[in-house]
């Protein structure tokens, strides 16, 4: 009994010695790679933005001026324009960035929570899985912007329910991407032999098969993230995401859309936020990859 | 094999099933009613009533859940509400536009991805090679309705070189015009794709020009380019081809948000309007449609996989 | 071999998938070739048919126009394809149309229209007395506004030539209701209407007009087709408003759905469509002093701020008074239309060139601008930061969303919570007819009127019932007005009843009238706008 204490003490420490290095080894690698310090950056600079809105923004996102509506780029003070109401642009484009950080950080978090539980148990209770696995398979089957459609049409819009409906949407590709790398996990002859000693189901799967399979989890919600920016964007740019008044880059440039000719500004700006937080996290996502999971490209 | 096709077919039906099931339930649950739908802003709530019931709408869920399936095995997707017709016409009808929209994306996206991604394994890590890998994370980076309007700025407002929306039959205005007017949706649907299909090219020719075999033949004096064209590309045509198949699919259900944005006839739009009017039974057929034709082209891209390599068959 | 055999498999499979969607194309083309080879049969026959294209500003639902009111729709069949017992002219005076003439006896109650011989259908059928009591008795039991002027009177056929109605109090303005746009009351066959169920669309759209309807390809067009049978009434070139004589200009007309705005201007300008029904004041300065383009308008609605005057804080008349108060219709209509040129801000609800009705009692409560008079209202009525104003409002009309933010703003420069509800069609429909508790007011718009009567806005149940006015001395007016045969009086009562409304009982703020406008291509003559586009009398100009 002393004896498997002491190994367990010395196995855990020298696991925690592996990891140790592991990490910096990872950060090292990171480092190294410029695109995946760029896309972080890039991410970075889109979180500060959103965090810091109130402070940066020039003027409030919801303030009217129908005197000055669609004032041009630098008029009257509209650094980069008004639109219909006359709102700053760029106030709204900044708050904008707090709605899509929020959506794709929750997104990209409940997804991983919840998708990781569903592939973990159902890597490890067969019934489960065959049930869980065959609903994925049923909601996947379904286009995602077809579905994120119908499930905002239910829930009616505002941004949690954005929030909602995409996690619906991206919980059960993460829950098959969990499943797979658990699967393999589960396969290795360590989990058997704590299986055989009696190790508990729920410290097997917690303590030994999530840790192994964080790493393809942490990359496949990165991507996301970057498509629930781009999903809330495109459904609050159809009319059914997150609702008027609230500044979002979906909804200003469908408001753009109506005067594509005549104000330019209200499609380049918001578009190229929109482009620039999805790019920054696409290479920060790939950044990730080549690092945690350099099989899986 | 003939052991895993049926398998694999067998499993497609409790899919669909929980798709009809998802989206029926779904469709039923959202808010408002088609009745009210029909009859416009300054209808009484007795009049929406009476149509309502006469719609056969207050029948209990189970029941017009059965009804339907019933209808569907018999081959009947349903009426619309709304439009002229059966379902299975209308569905007809905007399958069209849709499919020839999905045909140009993946067209394009074939067309210039898979060339710019040969050219970047071949000068894998010089600047050519960079900038190709720059320009496809720019493109999957770019959702289609970004791109569509960023295209609707640049080609029909400012050059005037192209309509910014519509959509003209071929039979009625023939190739040139169709292409007219298909050319910048098409585009703004297939521009991820391109990306991800340069992504895949590379990665899967750069796979090849690595293995042994290859190096081996390289050391004994085949040429390069004939290296390349002879046996690089038929190897990395397999890998190819799947991005272009899933880029297919994928296409087919990203079209709702291009085709909204150039107003073509197609199934996203059909879709998204029959979503807003609750035009229960069309969103219902469509959706089972789609999600058909989603897991029938997953299914026969695994097929052929496994027809190669017989080690998935076993999984 | 059993490799062999799972090849077939897949390869039927890849098959079965390509005939399900090709079947489609391959029916299609067919469709298509049978089209072009009957249009090739026809050719030598007669030129080039003559084409009028037509943009809409949306689809339409369906265009049974007697069930609901649908702006879009009447564009389509409203003159064209579906007719009436009695038309407006261009000064919504009553004209004759399907009734050649008509008498009102018994102290105003009883009415005896005397239809015209020889009137086909679309289908064939001739027009009877049983097609008009049919087609007008569904009109009644659908159209709210109808019923509250007749009750419960129905139509009853004569002879085969003439119908009357008996009601149980006399009214000077029936043929004006049955004149009017909104629900129409559309002349169908009896066999028609016979073939669904009460409160059920009709399949088939089959009227008496110039045009019938020839095919919707859903998504796409609307076609209608020059109706060979259809003979005109009255004089020769003497067309004006909704009716008169009518000609059929065109072989064939196409109404396109092109669906943004933008869209619709480039399709005008390159050719594609030869008008449109209406464009925004963002638009507007495409056309703006461009010679090939005629600009056409009218005053066509107003849009207005509806309360909720059963539940919530709506429900208090100093609430409403107070929202009254701080409006600024000015910057309300210029942020939803962008140019001065597409609205008048004035305060009577009966539009200006209905000038029976016009009236500025009351005035001095419209378009106050005064966010001190509505705080102190507003302290008065007892506001607490916890009280939310909610506005309910359809997301589909954008003009109608920046209203509602304009009034949002407005309240909260006052330190008023306001929140604006901003729903797609069918939810908002939903909302504001099923969940009245659930809103406190919403924003829509309505066309001019003949009579104060016919503004739904005034009746008792609509939106819902006890939303409406349910207030006692605005219905013991209003039955007054439409039963009163002396004029004058009507007028007077009228006066006062707005000034009433407008200082105290504050149904609705009316923020102004605007003005719709289409275009068209300058060498196309006679095309207006009442109420809505009216392209009937549009020809190629001389």
């Amino acid at each position: 009994m002393q004896q498997e204490t002491f190994d367990r003490r010395q196995l855990s420490r020298v696991r925690r010695e592996l990891l140790r290095e592991q990490r910096a080894l990872n950060a090292r690698r990171f480092f190294r790679n410029r695109q995946a310090v760029f896309g972080a950056l890039v991410v970075l600079v889109m979180l500060l933005l959103a965090v810091l809105a109130p402070v940066l923004a020039p003027a409030d996102p919801l303030a009217q001026s129908v005197a000055n509506r669609f004032a041009k780029p630098g008029e009257a003070g509209y650094l980069l324009g008004a639109d219909k109401l006359g709102r700053d642009l760029l106030s709204r484009i900044l708050y904008g960035a707090r709605v899509s950080m929020t959506v794709g950080l929750s997104v990209g978090l409940s997804s991983m929570v919840f998708g990781m539980i569903m592939g973990l148990y159902a890597c490890y209770y067969p019934t489960l899985d065959k049930i869980l696995m065959r609903i994925c398979d049923g909601l996947s089957a379904i286009p995602s912007t077809l579905l994120a459609i119908a499930l905002m049409a239910v829930l009616g819009s505002s941004i949690y329910n954005v929030i909602t409906a995409l996690s619906i949407v991206y919980i059960p590709r993460m829950a098959r991407v969990s499943r797979a790398a658990a699967l393999t996990v589960k396969e290795q002859t360590y989990i058997e032999a704590l299986r055989s000693q009696g190790a508990s189901s729920f410290r097997i799967i917690w303590g030994h098969i999530a840790p192994n399979i964080l790493s393809s989890v942490v990359v496949q919600a990165s991507y996301n993230f970057a498509n629930s920016i781009i999903t809330e964007a495109a459904l609050s740019f159809l009319g059914v995401g997150v609702p008027a008044p609230q500044p979002s880059w979906g909804n200003i440039l469908s408001e753009g859309r109506e005067v594509i000719t005549t104000a330019w500004w209200m499609i380049v700006y918001p578009g190229a936020a929109t482009a620039l937080a999805v790019m920054g996290t696409n290479i920060f996502g790939d950044g990730l990859r080549d690092i945690l999971d350099p099989h899986s490209n | 094999m003939l052991n895993y096709i049926f398998r694999r077919l067998l499993a497609l039906i409790p899919v669909l099933l929980i798709v009809s099931l998802t989206i029926f339930l779904l469709i039923h649950l959202v808010p408002g009613d088609p009745a009210a739908a029909m009859l416009g802003e300054n209808a009484t709530q007795e009049q929406i009533d009476a149509l309502h019931t006469a719609m056969g709408l207050d029948l209990p869920l189970p029941l017009q859940y059965l009804r339907w399936m019933g209808r569907l095995l018999r081959g009947d997707l349903g009426t619309s509400y709304f439009m002229k017709g059966t379902v299975n016409e209308i569905l007809r009808d905007h399958m069209v536009p849709t499919l020839q929209q999905t045909a140009v994306a993946v067209a394009f996206a074939a067309l210039v991805g898979v060339p710019l991604g040969m050219i970047a394994a071949v000068h894998r890590g010089r600047a050519a090679d960079r900038l190709i890998s720059g320009f496809s994370t720019v493109g999957v980076s770019m959702p289609s309705f970004l791109m569509g309007l960023g295209l609707v700025l640049l080609f029909s407002v400012k050059l005037r070189l192209l309509p910014s929306s519509g959509y003209k039959e071929i039979a009625v205005a023939g190739w040139r015009t169709h292409m007219r007017y298909m050319l910048l949706p098409g585009i703004a649907l297939g521009f991820i794709e391109m990306g991800l299909i340069i992504r895949m090219t590379r990665s899967a020719v750069l796979e090849i020009l690595s293995a042994d075999y290859m190096r081996m033949a390289r050391s004994k004096g085949v040429s390069r380019v004939r290296l390349f064209l002879k046996h690089a590309l038929k190897n990395a045509l397999i890998g190819i081809l799947t991005v272009v198949g899933l880029s297919f699919i994928s296409c087919l259900g990203g079209a709702a948000v291009t085709e909204t944005i150039f107003n073509i006839p197609g199934i996203g739009k059909l879709t998204l309007n029959a979503v807003m009017r609750r035009d229960y039974e069309v969103v219902q057929a469509v959706v089972l449609v789609v999600s058909l034709l989603n897991v029938v082209c997953t299914l026969i891209l695994d097929l052929f996989f496994a027809m190669i390599d017989p080690r998935i068959r076993l999984q | 071999m059993k490799k062999i055999l799972s090849l077939t498999l897949v390869l039927t499979l890849c098959l079965a998938l390509l005939s399900g969607c090709g079947g489609s194309s391959a029916a299609s083309t067919e469709a298509a070739g049978s089209d072009a080879a009957a249009s090739e049969a026809a050719a030598p026959a007669a030129a080039e048919p003559k084409t009028l294209n037509i943009a809409l500003s949306g689809q339409p639902e369906h265009l049974d126009v007697a069930m609901s009111s649908m702006d879009i729709a009447s564009e389509v069949v409203f003159i064209s394809v579906f007719e009436k017992l009695v038309a407006f002219d261009s000064e919504s005076r009553v004209i004759p149309e399907l009734a050649e003439s008509w008498e009102l006896t018994d102290e105003n109650r009883v009415y005896t229209y005397h239809l015209r011989h020889g009137v086909k259908f679309h289908n064939g059928e001739e027009m009877k007395a049983a097609d008009v009591v049919v087609s007008m008795n569904r009109w009644i039991d659908a159209a709210a506004n109808a019923r509250g002027l007749v009750g419960d009177a129905r139509f009853t056929a004569v002879d085969d030539y003439t119908v009357e109605i008996r009601l149980e109090t006399g009214t000077l303005y029936l043929n004006e209701m049955i004149a009017g746009l909104g629900q129409q009351a559309a002349i169908m066959p009896a066999s028609v209407i016979g073939a669904v169920g009460a409160g059920e669309l009709v399949q088939e759209y089959i009227g008496t007009g110039p045009y019938f309807y020839d095919e919707w390809k859903a998504d796409q067009y609307i076609r209608l087709k020059a109706f060979d049978g259809y003979t005109p009434y009255g004089t020769q070139g003497d067309y004006s408003g909704w009716g008169g004589y009518k000609t059929a200009w065109y072989d064939e007309v196409y109404f396109y759905f092109p669906g943004d705005p933008g869209s619709v201007v480039a399709g005008v300008q390159t050719g594609e469509y030869d008008m449109c029904d209406q464009i925004g004041g963002d638009q507007y300065a495409a056309f703006e002093g461009d010679s090939a383009f005629t600009i056409f308008s009218a005053e066509a609605e107003e849009p207005m701020l509806i309360f909720n005057k059963a539940t919530g804080v709506g429900a208090d008349p100093v609430v409403r008074q107070a929202i009254q108060a701080v409006i600024n219709c000015g910057d309300l209509l210029h942020a939803a239309y962008g140019s001065e040129d597409l609205y008048n801000l004035y305060s009577s609800y009966m539009f200006k060139d209905s000038a029976t009705w016009y009236t500025e009692a009351g005035s001095d409560k419209y378009n106050q601008a005064d966010p001190e008079a509505a705080k102190a209202l507003f302290a008065q009525a007892g506001w607490t930061d916890s009280n939310v104003f909610r506005i309910l409002v359809n997301n589909s009309s954008s003009g109608y969303v920046a209203e509602a933010l304009v009034i949002q703003e407005e309240l909260r420069a006052i330190g008023v919570n306001c929140e604006v509800l901003s729903y797609d069609s069918a939810t908002y429909s939903d909302v504001r007819n099923n969940h009245t508790e659930n809103w406190d007011a919403f924003i829509t718009g309505f066309g001019p009127k003949v009579l104060p009567n016919m503004n739904l806005y005034l009746s008792t149940g609509w939106p819902a019932e006890g939303t409406g006015c349910t207030d006692e001395r605005v219905q013991g007016d209003l039955a007054a007005i439409a039963s009163g045969a002396d004029l004058a009086t009507a007028q007077n009562t009228w006066a006062e009843l707005q000034r009433y409304m407008y200082e105290e009982y504050v149904p609705v703020v009316k923020f102004g009238s605007t003005f719709l406008s289409g275009v068209s291509r300058s060498d196309i003559t006679g095309a207006f706008i009442k109420e809505r586009l009216v392209w009937i009398d549009a020809r190629p100009a001389a």
